[in-house]
């Protein structure tokens, strides 16, 4: 006489995952916080999404290139390339002492032509005037120089 | 063939080719937007305009004609389908990215990519997001207005819910009156959002989940899109980063072809998922049965696979507990206790049930197992319970116990019948296409039906004769056609016999008699046999209304001869369609699991069947026809059966009268129960086996129409459960059978070399959404309408197989109500799946009777009253539903409970004689109101659809968006 039984059992042990090797406790035991800490971490970027993208990244490697190579223009990623490896190249030559110098001179240069920045147009006067500044006159010799070498390269 | 001339090439074109699919094929495709292969043109979106002939068209509205000449590409054609994409993606805003739609599939992303859009004027509109429905949200901001959403409602499905209402200032898409989705007539069937080619109607079960970052806090989403603009009004960039995210998506979302595991119509679609979470359901247009269509359960009802109630490891009985524990001891102890029965009682003391919910090789390897290692023919499945007796009214009148054509027949019909059948409920997607032709091709539709349903509502003719008397009514048509002389004559001379006895035996059904019998006027008889006469072709849809009586057999045969009589069988647009209820029940049919037939309906006494199968199996094949299911409860009692393998039946609940089918499972020596959830049946068992789910499997289902159609694995079973296949194998070993090619392919494979009729079948010929008609020859070509040269006799013709009419066996008069009962559109069955899914829960809690308004004053009842229903077999409580659905003294029961108000706690065990199948229909009732325990709640909440004022239309009236000031016409 088999009478309806109307409740389920909670899951046996053969649901739950088998136990970890014991080889590995003493390392467990000692790591526990670290583990915690990161399995904590992988829910956060479970939780965000983070680690979803990045698997999916992984594994849609070949898609990705794919809409790359799809999307992108051919004629303007070899252009870019190239002028990418052109400015590397004039970065090789350039001395670092030379560069630091201009570079540096930027932004007080900057600061100083938006101090001079005014309606009134100059006159010829003013500018022999500017000239004799020693500031001034170090900085044309230099954008003059600047000047020569581009050309000198046009001209080649 | 036609010729085109395009950019001065001229072309070989198949005249019925839209310019549109033309200029596709030739990578000349203008934008497009609101045009779908299964909708037609709108003509809303305004993007493909080209030139024909010198005139400015729409090339989804203009077809190719002899020495068209087009332009697709000219600077001023251009310019006009910019200004139309310009005016599109003002209602859109583009958050790619951030969007669950961007799956590589968005259609609005992909054409203004495709098309160079690079910037965007987005106006948003004064509108909310409607989130009210469990199922999908409709987001105004979205919405581009195509119509397409509003194509389906109204013309496709035929739900007729939604529209745009091009008078509002902006458009926008309206339910019903204008009220919010989950107070509207809305059935959420889903269409609406697997159509949207935008996010603006999208399934909630995508939100937040499809997306990597689309689960970001609004106002957080919101100042990011806002950034992003500021940063780079140029679309470029985006269209890159989402098109980069789209494709990264698909590295964890899977989409799998299956086929839907409720009902008959064989629904297939792809399910969305990632790991084991349902992203999404989407029917294709390639779906052979129901193209875009689905209904709320095949579209939204699948959260049973995951819940956390599912059966995940076996379950042994100890003492008055269930105990986990491992699928070897399981197996051990029930292949010992088989064993130990079969040699002490013999083969025919076990029973099995086949599953109509698994697939066919599984079906396949359950016959097998009962009548190679058991040794009997005592298998069956659910088709006892529903629609044998349909079966053999096909098999009496035209040889093949199956439906005769194809959805499409049904579709192309003059005249559609349904019988017995609330196919807006029970078969919706089927339903859809019969309302469709209704509504599109002006066929005319006849229901014959107790209850004034959706189809009932909508009749060109309603007929509701007194509960089991539509024999009577089926002859009286047969007799009113022949008496004027309109029977199809060479039809019947030609392709039938026995036409003579028939036409005498209709004597005594005249007019006169027919209306005493049914309580029908002779008008409405005299009108249905003149539909008959007037329709070229006429196809006669039944179900449960007609077989789950006394004389359902009877019935059906009368169904068959009433066409034979008007010549409906054996062409295209006609026949006779019992509308299979389970996903696989007539595939678990076709493939053996009947006591009187090995697969393919080869009778057990055909000795070139049995040679075929022994040699197969290098086994004999037992000789004596098996028990039923419904006989096997008798048999059991008596002590002929002492053991029932079940597989996915709720017996318990299936059977009638229930307190006999427990008293006979208390007296098993042995039930082993496999199924997905602890079902009541499972309650009685001495083992419940965990069964995996459609998703989880690979297999073939047949549906209604006799497709075969491939179900593919989206992921593993839950926990430790296996497939109905791998358990029977395991089983089987066990008991010494020496089973191998047990996988579904190699299963199929053996089905082909045994079965005539499935001779051409192999899971390459149904690769992804292919499907096949049996027969199937071996060569591959299947048979979508049977009949077509010869019926399936010696003789080659159809036989008219006269039937009387017997009053049903008498109820004693206190039992003074009728008690129909059937399914709701929501539910399925004894809910033991869509009780699972919380959406569904909040459309139907629980069960509830219908009840007349004049017989709920009569009684003093209200609205959410209790009453008892107490019948001969037993008593059941339930809600009241007061609804004009049902007629006076007639109650309406759902079935969809599984305690205290489940339905066959009320039916009598009485039988169709021929097929045993119960009487469930013909149950008779009286009904005393209770004291409600607590104030009175309808059972239908005011977010069902029931009640609710549907708003038909045809189609998306772009008429009216043309008649608003401020259209014009892009390129005018």
């Amino acid at each position: 006489m088999a009478r309806p039984i109307r409740s389920r059992p909670a899951p046996s042990s053969g649901s739950r995952p088998a136990a970890l090797p014991e080889t590995l406790g003493p390392e467990l035991d000692a790591s526990a916080t670290s583990i915690r800490e990161l399995l904590e971490l992988v829910r956060l970027l479970e939780e965000r999404g983070v680690l979803r993208f990045s698997s999916d990244v992984l594994r849609s490697e070949d898609r990705l290139v794919g809409v790359l190579t799809d999307r992108l223009d051919p004629v303007s990623i070899r252009r870019a390339v190239r002028n990418l490896e052109v400015l590397v190249r004039t970065f090789e030559r350039l001395d670092p002492k030379t560069l630091a110098a201009l570079t540096s001179g930027v932004p007080a240069a900057l600061e100083e032509a938006h101090r001079a920045e005014g309606d009134r147009p100059m006159g010829l006067l003013e500018i022999a005037t500017a000239v004799r500044d020693p500031e001034v006159n170090r900085g044309v010799r230099m954008v003059l120089g600047l000047l020569r070498g581009i050309g000198r390269s046009a001209g080649r | 063939m036609v010729h085109v001339v395009l950019d001065g090439q001229s072309h070989e074109v198949a005249p019925d080719t839209r310019v549109l699919d033309f200029l596709r094929t030739q990578g000349r495709a203008p934008p497009s937007l609101c045009y779908h292969p299964k909708l037609g043109p709108l003509k809303t979106c305004d993007a493909c305009l080209v030139v024909a002939d010198g005139q400015v068209v729409r090339a989804c509205a203009t077809m190719v004609s002899e020495g068209l000449e087009l332009d697709a590409s000219s600077p001023m054609i251009v310019a006009a389908q910019r200004t139309a994409m310009d005016r599109i993606v003002e209602n859109h805003e583009f958050a790619c990215t951030l969007c669950d739609r961007n799956n590589g599939d968005c259609e609005l992303h992909n054409t203004a990519v495709r098309f160079g859009i690079k910037e965007q004027h987005y106006r948003p509109k004064p509108y909310a997001m409607d989130e009210t429905s469990p199922f999908y949200a409709y987001n105004p901001n979205q919405c581009i207005l195509c119509g397409r959403c509003v194509e389906a409602c109204q013309d496709v499905v035929v739900n007729e819910v939604i529209h745009i209402d091009w008078s509002l200032s902006p458009p926008r898409v309206v339910w019903d009156q204008g009220v919010p989705i989950d107070r509207s007539s809305c059935v959420s069937c889903g269409t609406c959002a697997t159509v949207c080619p935008v996010d603006a109607m999208m399934e909630k079960s995508m939100r937040g989940r499809a997306a990597h970052f689309s689960n970001l806090a609004p106002e957080t989403r919101d100042k990011l899109v806002h950034w992003t603009k500021e940063a780079s009004p140029d679309l470029e960039p985006l269209w890159l980063t989402s098109e980069l995210e789209a494709a990264a998506r698909q590295g964890s979302i899977r989409r799998t072809k299956t086929v839907c595991t409720f009902c008959g119509v064989g629904c297939s679609f792809e399910v969305w998922t990632r790991g084991r979470e349902i992203l999404k359901v989407l029917p294709k247009t390639e779906s052979p049965a129901n193209g875009i269509a689905t209904c709320v359960k095949g579209k939204f009802g699948y959260d049973f696979v995951n819940s956390p109630n599912r059966l995940t490891e076996p379950l042994a009985r100890a003492g008055d507990r269930f105990v986990g524990v491992s699928w070897d001891e399981a197996l051990d102890d029930i292949a010992r206790r088989m064993t130990e029965i079969r040699d002490r009682y013999g083969p025919d003391s076990i029973g099995v049930i086949a599953t109509c919910t698994g697939t066919n090789e599984e079906g396949y390897l359950t016959q097998k197992f009962a009548r190679q290692v058991l040794g009997t023919n005592n298998i069956d499945n659910c088709a006892r319970y529903c629609q044998a007796p349909a079966t053999t009214g096909l098999f009496r009148t035209v040889g093949i116990g199956a439906d005769p054509g194809t959805f499409v027949d049904i579709e192309q019909s003059d005249l559609v019948m349904t019988i017995g059948s609330n196919a807006a409920e029970a078969h919706p997607v089927l339903a859809g296409r019969i309302k469709r032709s209704q509504k599109l091709r002006k066929s005319k539709l006849v229901v014959v039906d107790p209850r004034r349903h959706e189809l009932a509502q909508r009749a060109d003719l309603f007929l509701a004769p007194r509960s089991g008397t539509d024999l009577v009514l089926l002859n009286a048509v047969a007799k009113y056609i022949i008496d004027q002389g309109w029977e199809a004559r060479e039809f019947i001379a030609e392709r039938t016999s026995d036409f003579a006895e028939f036409r005498d035996r209709l004597a005594r059904y005249t007019l006169d008699f027919a209306e005493e019998v049914t309580g029908l006027p002779r008008a409405d008889i005299v009108r249905m046999a003149e539909m008959f006469h007037a329709a070229r072709s006429a196809c006669i849809l039944w179900a449960m209304g007609v077989t789950q009586h006394q004389n359902g057999s009877d019935t059906s045969t009368a169904i068959c001869n009433l066409l034979l009589v008007t010549g409906n069988f054996g062409r295209p647009g006609t026949g006779g369609y019992p509308l299979r209820g389970h996903c696989n029940v007539q595939g678990v049919s076709d493939f053996g699991c009947l006591p009187g037939f090995l697969p393919g309906y080869q009778k057990i006494d055909d000795p070139d069947a049995r040679a075929r199968i022994e040699q197969e199996w290098g086994t004999p094949l037992p000789k004596t026809k098996g028990l039923t299911s419904t006989e096997f409860v008798d048999a059991i009692l008596d002590g002929r059966i002492r053991a029932l393998y079940i597989l996915g039946e709720d017996k318990l609940l299936a059977d009638a009268d229930e307190a006999k089918v427990a008293k006979a499972f208390e007296r098993l020596e042995l039930l082993v129960v496999q199924d997905l959830f602890l079902t009541r049946t499972a309650e009685f068992a001495d083992y419940v086996l965990p069964a995996a789910a459609s998703l989880e499997k690979e297999g073939t289902f047949v549906n209604t129409e006799r497709r075969l159609q491939r179900l593919y694995r989206a992921f593993p079973p839950l926990g430790q459960a296996r497939t109905d296949g791998e358990i029977v194998t395991a089983l089987a070993r066990r008991l010494g059978a020496n089973w191998s090619g047990t996988e579904p392919r190699a299963v199929l494979d053996e089905v082909a070399r045994v079965t005539p009729m499935f001779a051409g079948a192999s899971f390459d010929r149904l690769e992804g959404f292919s499907s096949l008609l049996w027969p199937i020859r071996a060569d591959g070509v299947d048979t979508p309408v049977l009949h077509r040269e010869r019926f399936n006799f010696p003789d080659g013709k159809a036989r008219f197989h006269p039937v009387d009419f017997a009053p049903p066996t008498p109820t004693d008069a206190a039992y003074d109500l009728a008690l129909d009962n059937g399914r709701l559109l929501e539910h399925f069955h004894w809910g033991n799946l869509t009780y699972e899914d919380a959406g569904i829960r909040s459309k139907v809690p629980g069960t509830f009777v219908e009840v007349s308004p004049p017989l709920a004053a009569e009684r003093g009842l209200s609205e959410g009253d209790w009453v008892r229903l107490t019948s001969e077999a037993g008593s059941i409580q339930t809600r009241v539903h007061v609804t004009d659905r049902v007629p006076d003294r007639t109650l309406f029961l759902t079935l969809h409970d599984r305690a205290d108000g489940a339905v066959n706690r009320l039916t009598r065990d009485v039988r169709d004689g021929p097929t045993t199948t119960p009487d469930y229909k013909g149950t008779r009732v009286r009904m005393e109101r209770l004291e409600s325990p607590g104030p009175l709640e309808s059972p239908v909440p005011v977010t069902n659809p029931r009640g609710k004022i549907r708003r038909p239309q045809a189609g998306v009236r772009v008429e009216d968006k043309w008649a608003r000031p401020d259209y014009r016409p892009p390129g005018s």
